[in-house]
């Protein structure tokens, strides 16, 4: 059984070097995406197996990308896991309308994606 | 006899028709009286006539007016309801006549020797409205010939009681209309609002003193000045329009502008309402302008504005602040459980410092967080099935260690056994964590922490007693404000910014709960929390 394929969709930087060293550390595969487009183009190239997906992206933004890979029957199997420094309270179920699976809230622990992947991939 | 009795008719008849003419000549109620008795002593021959009127405030008849009754004997005479003939009238509302001394000792209970009537009339004044006592009696004793008096006598009297009752019913509506025109003028002028009346010509016929002031003016002065006098000519315009369409179509005209008025110098966001009055067919029609005041309306809309930006500018901020503290955290955590290089203890030391604080400052941030959504009345709770006890037992352990150390003696009784409840059992752990954070503070060595549930009529308690410094009386309400802080000493340890027990009560008062302070609690402080019961 190989490495599980994470895809970590975020614009930035050290945020996505942080939790790619964690993840890498705990025996993942992953790779990075800088923006909403970037991140379709990198789900179809990739196929990962778990998508963390942040909200707040330049171009097209977290909900509609995953919006979009849950129209597309090539990668609505896909499970997607927001993450946002979003304030707004309705986030939680604007993620969960656009089909996230859940929603980790920033700052956080890196354990916590850790224990989330788990709960997902097994 | 019937000659004498023609006379005597025709004298009557002038005498009514004097006392009514009077009536109609709108003279006091005072002048009237005293002209009647004085036309009746002239015109009957009576020695002596006079109106008793019921005084409210003692409950007596006293003497209005008199002829034939030195005026100095007119405080003296007081007649209660009831006793005496006059009283007995008063209360009976039947007239008495009484012919002769003998008739007169019969009727009064204690015949006085000094009696010097002989023959005696009294009549009570009834206004139609009246019910028991009537308002007044008319007397009149002794004719000069010493005659007695004649039925016909009585007819007459009755005739002017009549006439008199009429005016006193008069007087008492005419009071009562000028009353309510008093409150109804009174309330006018105690309104916030400014209220102009106005003729067809764009007169001024009336204005209250908020709409004076309002025109920069006094009520006098702007009474019959022209509405345009008081204001820019394109207003004027505008408003006289208005006034000439509400009269032409009978209909509320209402327009909001900045009303410069020519002595205010500056301008005053108005609404003013037209409305036409009908109440004058006569007269050319009038209509009455309602003025109300806006700039305190404006200002709230401003201050409401600016309390939007700053509540989306907290929300910016805390969401900016967030962002940084992520792979700052992710970093930290990554030094401390994967170390690329063995660390010193100094740099070990150094990397948790970087940490607590880290921690306190995302703890800061998100209780920030927590305010914004408060004030925007988004904050939420995520109810889940909670065990209270064990909830409440394992936010007291951690505390367990720092208490020895201190020995402070913490000590947790659970009452009753609690059911399962849906309760946001993050957002209690912390209010819970924080009380005990805060005891632990405030409690010197070899003090006391309880923490205690219980079950009441439905309720769950929770207390959190301490034996430290207790909190004053005069904070005990205010301690649960945002940004409040008991003093500066203090205040670190209060959750810092002073939000840690506004946050508090947010979160119990989501769940249907209160958090207070307990005042009887005396050594230290308790804080007490209360939950409804839920299934």
């Amino acid at each position: 059984m190989g490495k599980k394929k994470i895809l970590l969709a975020d614009d930035e930087e050290d945020i996505k070097t942080v939790i790619k060293l964690y993840l890498e550390s705990k025996g993942y595969d992953v790779v990075t995406s800088y923006d909403g487009l970037d991140t379709l183009d990198k789900v179809k190239a990739e196929k990962p197996d778990l998508i963390l997906l942040d909200i707040m992206m330049p171009v097209i933004n977290g909900f509609e990308v995953c919006k979009q890979l849950k129209a597309d029957e090539n990668t609505s199997h896909i499970p997607i896991v927001m993450l946002s420094a979003a304030s707004h309270a309705d986030s939680v179920e604007r993620a969960i309308e656009a089909g996230a699976l859940d929603y980790i809230m920033k700052p956080f622990e890196p354990p916590r994606i850790e224990a989330i992947l788990k709960k997902i991939l097994g | 006899m019937s000659g004498r009795r023609a006379s005597a008719d025709s004298q009557y008849l002038g005498l009514l028709a004097c006392i009514s003419e009077m009536i109609s000549s709108g003279k006091d109620l005072d002048t009237i009286f005293s002209q009647t008795v004085h036309l009746i002593q002239s015109l009957l021959h009576v020695k002596r006539c006079s109106i008793l009127i019921m005084d409210s405030k003692t409950g007596y008849l006293k003497v209005k007016a008199a002829a034939g009754v030195p005026r100095r004997l007119w405080p003296k005479i007081k007649i209660r309801p009831g006793h005496g003939i006059a009283g007995r009238v008063l209360s009976r509302r039947k007239p008495v006549l009484v012919k002769n001394r003998r008739e007169l000792l019969e009727m009064t209970e204690q015949p006085s020797r000094r009696y010097t009537t002989h023959s005696f009339i009294s009549i009570p004044l009834l206004p139609l409205h009246g019910k028991g006592h009537a308002p007044g009696v008319i007397n009149v004793a002794n004719k000069v010939t010493r005659e007695a008096f004649t039925p016909h006598d009585l007819d007459l009297l009755q005739a002017i009681a009549g006439l008199l009752s009429l005016l006193l019913e008069n007087t008492r509506l005419f009071a009562l209309s000028q009353n309510a025109k008093k409150r109804l003028a009174d309330m006018i002028e105690s309104l916030d609002a400014g209220i102009i009346t106005i003729n067809g010509d764009h007169v001024i016929t009336h204005c209250n003193q908020r709409a004076a002031s309002l025109l920069g003016c006094t009520p006098v002065r702007a009474k019959q000045r022209p509405l345009a006098s008081f204001m820019d000519k394109k207003t004027a315009t505008v408003l006289n329009s208005m006034m000439s369409k509400s009269l032409r179509t009978k209909s509320h005209q209402e327009i909001e502008l900045d009303l410069l008025t020519r002595s205010a110098g500056s301008s005053t966001p108005m609404r003013v309402t037209i409305v036409p009055l009908a109440s004058a067919p006569l007269k050319p029609r009038e209509t009455m302008m309602i003025l109300t005041d806006l700039s305190l309306r404006r200002e709230i809309a401003e201050l409401k504005h600016i309390d939007q930006l700053k509540s989306s500018f907290m929300s910016m901020v805390s969401h900016e602040l967030r962002t940084p503290l992520t792979p700052i955290t992710g970093a930290l955590h990554l030094l401390k459980e994967n170390p690329p290089l063995h660390l010193s203890p100094t740099q070990n030391q150094m990397l948790n410092i970087i940490r607590n604080n880290t921690n306190r400052l995302t703890a800061l941030v998100n209780n920030l967080l927590d305010v914004t959504h408060i004030e925007n009345q988004t904050f939420a709770i995520q109810r889940v099935p909670t065990d209270l006890q064990e909830m409440i037992d394992s936010a007291v352990e951690p505390f367990r260690a720092i208490a020895r150390k201190k020995k402070i003696h913490l000590a947790v009784r659970h009452v009753n056994c609690i059911p399962p409840m849906a309760l946001d059992d993050k957002r209690i752990g912390q209010v819970i964590h924080n009380l005990l954070d805060n005891a632990v503070k405030f409690t010197p060595s070899k003090g006391r922490i309880r923490v205690e549930t219980s079950i009441t009529e439905n309720k769950v308690i929770i207390r959190v007693q301490d034996s430290g410094i207790g909190i004053d009386k005069s904070h005990k309400e205010k301690i649960f404000k945002k940004f409040y802080q008991v003093d500066n000493s203090i205040s670190r340890q209060w959750g810092g910014a002073g939000l840690g027990l506004y946050i508090a009560k947010a979160v119990i008062n989501m769940h249907n709960g209160d958090i207070e302070i307990v005042d009887s609690f005396k050594k230290g402080t308790e804080f007490r929390i209360t939950l409804p019961l839920t299934d």
